[in-house]
């Protein structure tokens, strides 16, 4: 947090790059006194530091005249900088003696070491960034996966505006309803049940939102393949090599359950939790039963999975069974085992949704991979979309306790008009995120929905 | 050579409202009408009210208006509407014999000392500089005259240039068998008025031995009735009925076939019509999947046989109206009075009036009624009542009187015209209102009577009644807070007669109150202790209201103290907005384009997002700041 009263007339200073020692250490000096602070200590063959925009090489001295460090300097002049005051960075090598002698050095001459996030905080009073600009910045930070950046992105191009947007509609639509219901009073006179199912609506679209926040921030929603199949099946030899060809996230989260292995992935910059039941010990005589339905426990939450047969033995029933329960989850069977003898064809009522092969050959695997990807993004990009900023996120959820206070009220029979009041409020919470709403709005779609007599 | 205080040009239900109440607050005040047998002429349909606009006529009755008491005397069917939905939201309507309606007006204004009628027509406004001196009229005689006045207050309703359509037959003439006003609204594009075209209807009037009722549904208004007025009116004629009827799919087919003949899909009407009282001819089109209309037999007085047929508004010709009438149900051997039009009409765009209906560009000049680009008796009447109150406390060198959004629907109304402006006709709804649940038909007076105490317009018995009420419902508020009610054998009967679970503990009567199932006079029967005082139907019913709305009216006032706040929040008039960051330039251009004088204003911009709001408000303080820094 910044501190209040932070006054602007003081010219700031702040180490720029990471832990010292570095290969290269970048302070920066920002604020009126910069090019004057500066030129006191830096001493570029002759040349004195005038203002422009420009990259020196010279030598950085203290006020004793001692040497500190060879380094080349870059001005900026107001208002042509990140932060839009006049600014210089000293591109030093990265030893803690010299970096903790310039600091010494500026501090000597007067200027402050800066809070964290001043510059940014100056760069919006000086019209350089907006405050929308800021909070992309701060999550850009905070991103781990490269597909969150595209999202950060995408909301410069308004895609959760467009979302709330059209939640917005609905709800101007839902208004219309009930304010028809009040304004055109006999004409139309039940709308709870249309009530709840716009509410329902709201809800579903309003928590998907939220949800990819909470993921975004670390919560543990990311999508989620599982690896099912009877042990000595291939499962774990595919687990590694999923591992050898995706690059694995290190995840602060510990796993969910000891049960199995879990690990992140990111497969076509998307990220993915990829489940391996082969931690799974059973007993000698239930292998075979417990090795499926311990698997089975996790199908419910799988957004994709991929059951591992062994092509020497083929497919059990319990298996089919499974393809059957779980027929509408993406799935594909690998038909392992191929370089083995004994290995038989798969049957011809699953070619369809099998890739046979072996885990430890190269050009057969190619083809699973193919599908994997080719499945693996048309399921992401079913639940992609914009993540939300903290603010938007807090005033979503919000949104969702209001939306279900209105729940309530519409199924005690409360009287339009007290609905009305309600859905206004929700209205006033989204406009919170995006535009206003207007009256005309509402009439407007009162005339374009019904029909109103005088 | 004549000189009055105030001169009120029109008699419409603006125009009576101006001059009544410009007369009573002590004005020396004209009115001039082209013929002053049509003064408070009902045009179109025989009522008053309605969902929105019942609230309107509560306001007018509250500050000292006359609409409210007229309808009370003359009204022949009266109905609340919205019975079923909560009492916020109840409006008040009657069907009012169309001719004792407009006599008793005629006559109130004949007995009002200090107001003069004139028979005449206004040529010209007499302006000096910017300031309004009077007009110039074309007397009844031929003679041409001036008046002086310190104020001019213009209703000249659907008159202006006024072109009625029947088919594709154009007359001119803003009413059936009146001449149109030509000079006037040239006149006030000269002054630098923006003039807007619009358009209204009518429907035909149909003979009643000719229709056959017995196909219809009878519809009697509520026993007993409501009256509008708070004061001492009466209901004085006969109660009537009308009658329920549905458009069918032969209705609609007729007017299919002959939309090429309707001047406003043929082109010939350009200007805009309003979107909730459609022509039937727009309804079939619009609404292609609705196979009936629900219409209304309305009698236009007592002594008439002409019947209003509310919902069948039209321009189409004379034939097809014939055609699709007789195709409703009861109307196969239908005679027709006389038929249907459209009205085409200028009017001045609102934005260019102060909050007073004051016009900005003359100073002395007022405004107000459908020349304002409003539909509708209720808020024509509200209109001429501002103006009205305005224009007299300018002739007496008084400060000007204005209402706002947050305490009445006159105040929702005027500030929507005077800082949004119109596209089509505007009519009152209570989604308009942001604070709805605050304002009510029941407690408009408390809300409005102390303004028109302090303008004069309450005698001193109507002083002691407002008095005397607000007193009643603030002791019987405390009264309900503070009485505990036991569990009772009779409390708990009532509890379990509304399907409710048994009280444990002792309740005091306002909680209690506050369940939707329970009503005061319930909670007060099984109460052991007396209420204090003898509690009126109205008040009884404005304590129950207050009670029941107590939590969403304080969440009205809170957001009506942020608004406030927002008020106080000046934006520089100088202020360059492509200077403040974070605006998108959509909204840059908005507000380039308003120019909003507060923060508040600029909260009231479509698109104006409250992230931009706190950009602006940033940006303000932060130039404030710098200044006095600079300053100091």
């Amino acid at each position: 947090m910044l501190r209040k009263n932070l006054s602007l007339a003081d010219t700031i200073f702040a180490l720029t790059t990471g832990t010292l020692p570095s290969a290269v250490a970048i302070v920066k000096l920002s604020g009126s006194q910069a090019f004057t602070i500066a030129d006191r200590l830096f001493f570029s063959n002759g040349e004195t530091l005038s203002k422009k925009r420009a990259m020196w090489f010279g030598e950085l001295r203290a006020s004793t005249q001692k040497k500190i460090d060879d380094i080349v300097l870059i001005s900026f002049v107001a208002p042509h900088s990140h932060s839009g005051d006049d600014t210089i960075e000293f591109h030093c090598h990265g030893s803690i003696a010299v970096v903790h002698a310039l600091e010494k050095e500026l501090l000597l001459h007067l200027a402050r070491p800066a809070e964290k996030g001043e510059f940014s905080y100056r760069a919006m009073l000086n019209g350089k960034q907006t405050t929308a600009e800021l909070e992309n910045l701060a999550d850009v930070f905070k991103a781990v996966h490269t597909a969150d950046l595209e999202a950060i992105y995408s909301r410069k191009d308004g895609e959760l505006e467009k979302k709330i947007g059209s939640l917005r509609s609905k709800l101007i639509g839902l208004q219309a309803l009930l304010d028809t219901a009040v304004d055109f009073s006999e004409e139309y006179a039940t709308v709870s049940e249309h009530s709840l199912s716009v509410i329902d609506q709201i809800t579903r679209e309003c928590s998907e939102v939220t949800q990819r926040y909470s993921r975004f921030r670390g919560g543990n929603t990311l999508p989620k393949l599982v690896l099912v199949g009877r042990p000595n099946a291939g499962k774990s030899s595919l687990f590694n090599s999923i591992l050898g060809r995706y690059r694995a996230i290190v995840s602060e989260e510990p796993g969910t359950t000891r049960d199995v292995i879990e690990e992140t992935f990111e497969i076509l910059d998307r990220p993915w939790t990829v489940v391996d039941t082969a931690g799974i010990r059973p007993t000698v005589n239930t292998i075979e039963k417990e090795g499926i339905e311990l698997g089975a426990a996790f199908l419910a939450s799988a957004s994709m999975w991929i059951l591992v047969v062994d092509g020497t033995e083929g497919i059990t029933e319990k298996e089919k069974e499974l393809l059957k329960k779980y027929a509408e989850t993406p799935h594909f069977i690998l038909w392992n085992k191929k370089d083995l003898s004994g290995w038989r064809a798969v049957s011809k009522e699953l070619e369809a949704i099998t890739v046979s092969g072996s885990v430890f050959s190269n050009i057969e695997m190619e083809i699973f991979w193919q599908k994997l990807e080719g499945r693996s993004q048309t399921i992401v990009l079913g639940q992609s979309g914009p993540i939300p900023t903290a603010v938007q996120a807090s005033r979503l959820e919000g949104v969702l306790l209001l939306l279900n206070e209105m729940r309530q009220t519409v199924l005690l029979g409360l009287p339009p008009e007290i609905l009305s009041e309600k859905n206004r409020n929700i209205m006033v919470q989204i406009e919170n995120v995006v535009g206003k709403v207007d009256v005309d709005e509402v009439l407007g779609r009162i005339f374009s929905d019904f029909c109103i007599g005088k | 050579m004549k000189h009055f205080d105030v001169v009120v040009i029109g008699g419409g239900h603006a125009g009576c409202e101006a001059a009544l109440v410009s007369a009573r607050m002590g004005s020396s005040t004209l009115l001039v009408s082209m013929d002053p047998s049509k003064i408070a002429e009902m045009s179109c349909n025989p009522s008053i009210g309605g969902v929105g606009k019942g609230q309107l006529v509560k306001e007018i009755d509250a500050l000292g208006g006359e609409m409210g008491r007229n309808a009370d005397f003359t009204g022949i069917q009266f109905k609340r509407l919205n019975t079923r939905k909560g009492s916020a939201v109840q409006s008040s309507r009657c069907q009012a014999d169309k001719r004792q309606y407009a006599l008793r007006m005629q006559r109130v204004i004949k007995e009002t000392p200090g107001l003069e009628v004139y028979h005449g027509e206004v040529k010209a406004l007499l302006v000096e500089g910017s300031t309004i001196k009077g007009i110039r009229t074309l007397k009844h005689n031929g003679e041409s005259e001036e008046v002086y006045a310190k104020a001019v207050v213009i209703t000249a309703g659907t008159f202006m240039k006024a072109v009625m359509h029947t088919g594709l037959e154009k007359s001119e003439g803003g009413r059936f068998g009146e001449a149109p006003s030509l000079g006037l609204s040239d006149h006030l594009r000269d002054l630098g008025f923006k003039l807007l075209r619009l358009k209204t209807g009518t429907p035909a009037r149909l003979l009643s031995e000719s229709i056959d009722f017995s196909q219809m549904e009878e519809q009697q208004g509520d026993q007993p009735p409501h009256k509008f007025s708070f004061w001492d009116s009466s209901i004085a004629l006969p109660q009537i009925s009308c009658f329920l009827t549905f458009t069918n799919e032969k209705t609609h087919q007729a007017i299919r076939d002959n939309l090429h003949r309707s001047p406003l899909y043929s082109g010939e009407i350009k200007g805009v019509g309003p979107r909730y009282c459609p022509s039937i001819e727009d309804k079939v089109v619009k609404f292609p999947e609705k196979n009936r209309h629900q219409l209304f037999f309305e009698p236009e007085a007592l002594d008439s046989n002409w019947i209003y047929p509310n919902g069948i508004s039209t321009s189409l010709p004379a034939d097809v109206q014939d055609t699709f009438i007789r195709a409703i149900p009861g109307c196969d051997q239908v005679k027709i009075a006389r038929y249907g039009y459209a009205v085409e009409y200028d009017c001045i765009d609102p934005k260019q009036l102060k909050a007073t209906l004051e016009s900005q560009e003359v100073s002395g000049l007022f405004l107000g009624g459908q020349v304002n680009g409003t539909s509708g008796y209720e808020e024509a009447a509200a209109q001429g009542l501002i103006a009205g109150i305005n224009a007299a406390l300018l002739s007496q060198g008084r400060d000007p009187f204005t209402l706002s959004r947050t305490e009445s629907y006159i105040g929702v109304m005027i500030d929507d015209l005077t800082s949004l402006g119109i596209n089509e006709p505007y009519r009152m709804f209570t989604s308009r209102a942001e604070y709805r649940l605050s304002l009510r038909e029941d407690n408009a007076d408390q809300r409005l009577s102390q303004y028109a105490l302090a303008l004069g317009l309450l005698s001193e018995i109507q002083k002691q009644q407002l008095e005397e009420r607000i007193q009643i419902i603030k002791a019987t508020q405390i009264f309900l807070k503070k009485t505990f009610l036991k569990p009772t054998e009779k409390v708990q009967a009532l509890l379990a007669s509304k399907g409710l679970s048994p009280m444990v503990h002792g309740q005091n009567l306002d909680s209690l109150i506050k369940r939707p199932e329970l009503s005061l006079i319930e909670v007060l029967a099984v109460s052991d202790v007396t209420a204090p005082a003898i509690l009126d139907r109205q008040t009884a019913e404005t304590i129950e209201i207050e009670v029941k709305y107590e939590g969403y009216v304080a969440m009205q006032k809170l957001e009506i103290e942020r608004l406030k706040k927002l008020k106080t929040m000046i934006i520089p008039s100088v202020l360059k907005y492509s200077t403040v960051s974070g605006l998108s330039i959509e909204t840059r251009e908005k507000l380039e384009k308003f120019r909003p004088a507060t923060l508040a204003d600029a909260a009231n911009i479509s698109g104006v997002t409250p992230a931009a709001l706190s950009a602006l408000s940033f940006h303000i303080r932060q130039k404030t700041d710098l200044l006095h820094k600079t300053l100091c």
